[in-house]
């Protein structure tokens, strides 16, 4: 073991590892678009101490100047450290994820304030029992004993106190001087964030994300369900790391607010059944097996110490209730920041991502279910894929029968993210590159496709050793993922016993960067017109954030989740059916599909 | 008569569940032994689909075209197998199913068609399994192979259950598969063999029948 110190904080890593790995072990972020294969150069890090052991690589040669490597800076998963080294993370290495966060979340006008403030002007007190006495009188006998000490000089110089309420309540006291805060926290499975509400600016002033740090026991949540069910010490190890991450990224937040924890009023949270369980210190064991229930489906209020948030022993932590074991308090939130219930026509919203999460709501009646797509969507499992980050082909198209394409940062390409694989399969079957049964079609694909069949790959770009190509198995994954999500939705538009749906929305970044034409081209949503199709960016986020903020909206949450009626897809006799017939560009039945099975140049015709 | 046999293994091939039916009805009116028909033509014509499919040249939806095809013809065909004939020769049984706590069959369903296409006779025990109802079921029906299937991490622990408790009986070879299973799980839990596809599922049964 050698110790890495990243940026103060100290890590263990294994001889024989790279720095990569210590700081994904860390939880800070930094930016590897290739995955540490060591063909972006983007991971750069500096070296606190020249390590003359460790020199650098051929690649570092390569891809760095030579002023910088003498400087110190070098590649992090080029780094095996020896012994002990010294890190930090330079600015332009750490990825971009918080703005992306902030920029999706919308923060909706708040109708009915819910944390509110007023000012008492005390009388002539001479000492702090005085002023305890008319805070019992005044507010109540429990604050009254609440008045740190630090205030006390503040208090009495100004004459007067500030008064915190929550939804009318007071919760607080504190000097003019003090500022109290409120979160709205979004526990992903692979991103956390947190939102700070400023009491009395009434708005979100501030955000900051870190990735999940159970990742590091588990990358999708099935597999830290197992993690946690192996033994106590393995559960309490996922909740003692999740809660050390909430509780260091709300004191950050805090302090960037001017404040600190312990000022903060109020954390509402949201995130999938199992996040939520995992934070709660809840069993997660029967979300493992069929049917998936949660221990718990009701809105949960405890206080800080409850679940040994640091620094946030006293503050209020609530979450709104849950639907079902896939079905989580994430997408209760996207359902009251989308008003879903109030639509007017048949609408239905989609949170994409490796586990879709759909809803539909016609007449006041409301169905949801979750449908496993897999992470082809966030460029899982595909032979080049890639989170959008920079290098990422993010956008296909086609001029004179070939394919163009343009990556993030306009930089070389590395690979692609998910919406770059749909624009490249629908751009494709609008030129008969693939056919409508997934396939490369090799006539027209000429040179670009390299071997055959199941062994076939697409060359999107090559140069000297770097090479982006699309195979015949990554267009397999794309037709699985989306086939999951189309038969989903079409499951729930059949229970509601309506035709179609007259309205889509698409929750998450991936809705809001993706090209919605050529996802309805591919059959990932049916054939509704494109402006009926809106993407509404981070709705779980605006949703926690009106729980914190808005009466009105506290009010309507539990009639929300009362009302969603949970239909689980695996016990659907028509699922697989409907799955099948969903693999076809843009789907087996052309009549579902007028416009866009026009728009496929090839269409495979079967027993005729 | 040849031709007809031909135009059943064509039908599969094509996938032409419309006139699959009146070439099986021309089969029996020829005198042609179904048997006959059915493992050189129907046979023939599923495993050229399945070959297909586990090349990469097809995809889901025309395997299971194919095999819906195959299984039109065989509703014809079957109920004329003279009684007490020697029946077909199988390359052997196989009992699959998807194991406790798991629901999701599409993986499995895939694997047994393709099996039940190379000959294979298959006894599907359908999802959720449990443990005792494998155990059993080898004793009752005998298979050369059982296959277990778990789509999630969760559940795999019930295959290693399975797999010592059949092991141990030495009823019958063990396979398993599914998303979440590696090799190096099906080593750790001492099963017979492992695949990552549905089509080396097909060709490590075949493998594991003539140990």
């Amino acid at each position: 073991m050698v110790k890495v110190t990243i940026e103060g904080l100290e890590i263990d890593l294994e001889q024989g590892k790279n720095l990569l790995e210590a700081i994904r072990k860390s939880n800070l972020r930094i930016t590897s678009p290739c995955g540490g294969k060591g063909v972006c150069g983007k991971c750069l890090v500096k070296l606190g101490k020249d390590d003359p052991e460790n020199l650098p690589s051929p690649i570092e040669k390569e891809l760095l100047e030579e002023e910088d490597i003498k400087e110190g800076y070098r590649l992090a998963c080029q780094v095996f450290p020896h012994r002990d080294v010294s890190i930090s993370i330079p600015e332009e290495s750490r990825e971009a994820t918080l703005e992306l966060m902030l920029k999706y979340a919308t923060v909706k006008k708040i109708e009915e304030p819910a944390l509110t403030f007023a000012t008492l002007v005390l009388p002539n007190i001479s000492n702090e029992k005085d002023l305890a006495d008319i805070i019992a009188k005044q507010v109540s006998k429990e604050l009254s004993q609440k008045i740190e000490d630090r205030e006390l000089i503040d208090i009495m110089n100004d004459g007067k106190v500030r008064i915190w309420s929550d939804a009318g309540k007071p919760v607080a006291v504190s000097s003019l001087k003090a500022r109290k805060i409120s979160i709205a926290l979004d526990i992903g499975s692979t991103t956390m964030v947190v939102y700070g509400f400023d009491i009395i600016d009434q708005k979100i002033v501030s955000a900051e994300a870190m990735t999940n740090p159970q990742r590091q026991y588990g990358e999708d949540v099935m597999t830290r369900i197992d993690f946690s069910m192996k033994s106590q010490k393995q559960k309490q190890l996922l909740e003692r790391v999740v809660r050390d991450g909430v509780s260091d990224l709300i004191r950050k937040l805090a302090s960037k607010m001017g404040c600190s924890s312990s000022d903060v009023l109020r954390i509402t949270f949201v995130g999938n059944t199992a996040m939520h369980h995992l934070f709660l210190g809840l069993d997660v064991t029967r979300l493992g097996k069929v049917p998936f229930s949660p221990e718990i489906k009701n809105a949960i209020e405890i206080v800080g110490k409850d679940i040994h948030l640091k620094g946030l022993e006293y503050a209020k932590i609530t979450a709104p209730p849950l639907i079902a074991g896939f079905v989580g308090a994430d997408l209760v939130a996207v359902l009251l920041a989308t008003d879903l219930l109030s639509s007017e026509i048949p609408t239905a919203v989609i949170d994409i991502g490796t586990n879709a999460e759909i809803a539909l709501a016609c007449e006041g009646r409301l169905l949801c279910c979750s449908s496993a797509a897999g992470p082809a969507f966030e460029g899982g499992n595909i032979s080049y894929g890639m989170r959008a980050t920079e290098g990422a082909i993010i956008r296909v198209w086609s001029e004179a029968g070939k394919l163009k394409f343009e990556t993030i940062g306009k930089s070389e390409p590395i690979g692609l993210c998910g919406s770059g694989l749909i624009d490249f399969v629908a751009e494709s079957l609008r030129i008969g590159l693939v056919d409508s049964a997934g396939t490369y079609v090799q006539k027209n694909c000429g040179e670009s496709l390299v071997g055959k069949h199941g062994n076939a790959r697409y060359l999107m770009y090559s140069s000297g050793r770097r090479e982006v190509s699309v195979t015949q198995g990554d267009i397999r994954q794309l037709q699985l993922a989306k086939a999951a999500m189309h038969a989903g939705l079409e499951i729930l538009i059949d229970k509601m016993g309506i035709k179609k749906i007259d309205r889509l929305l698409l929750a998450g970044a991936f809705g809001a960067n993706m090209s919605i034409r050529n996802g309805r081209l591919i059959g990932m949503f049916p054939e509704i017109p494109l402006n009926k199709i809106m993407p509404v960016g981070n709705a779980a986020g605006t949703g926690a954030i009106q729980l914190v903020t808005d009466m009105n909206a506290r009010r309507k949450i539990d009639a929300i989740a009362k009302k969603a009626e949970h239909v689980e897809l695996s016990l659907e006799k028509d699922f697989q059916k409907r799955f099948i017939a969903s693999l076809d560009f843009p789907h087996q039945d052309s009549r579902k599909y007028p416009e866009s099975s026009r728009s496929v140049k090839i269409r495979v015709t079967r027993g005729k | 008569m040849d031709d007809v046999i031909e135009r059943l293994k064509n039908a599969v091939i094509n996938y032409d569940i419309d006139c699959v039916k009146d070439i099986a009805q021309e089969v029996l009116e020829k005198g042609i032994d179904p048997i006959k028909a059915i493992e050189q033509g129907l046979g023939e014509g599923i495993k050229t689909v399945g070959k297909r499919f586990g090349d990469g040249e097809i995809f889901l939806p025309e395997l299971i075209m194919g095999a819906e095809t195959m299984k039109t013809a065989m509703a014809v065909l079957e109920p004329a197998i003279p009684a007490g004939s020697p029946g077909r020769t199988t390359a052997g049984k196989v009992l699959i199913g998807t194991v406790l706590d798991d629901i999701h069959e599409i993986g499995k369903n895939l694997v047994a068609t393709l099996l039940s296409a190379n000959g294979f006779e298959v006894v599907d025990l359908g999802v959720n399994v449990p443990n005792e109802k494998f155990i059993q079921s080898v004793k009752d029906a005998k298979p050369n192979i059982v296959a277990l299937s778990a789509l999630m991490t969760t559940t795999m622990p019930h295959m290693a259950e399975v797999v010592k408790q059949v092991s141990a009986s030495q009823g019958a070879k063990t396979m398993i598969g599914g998303a979440p299973v590696t090799e190096d799980f099906a080593k750790k839990i001492g099963a017979s063999g492992y695949s990552g596809d549905a089509s080396g599922a097909v060709t490590k049964a075949k493998e594991l029948v003539k140990k």
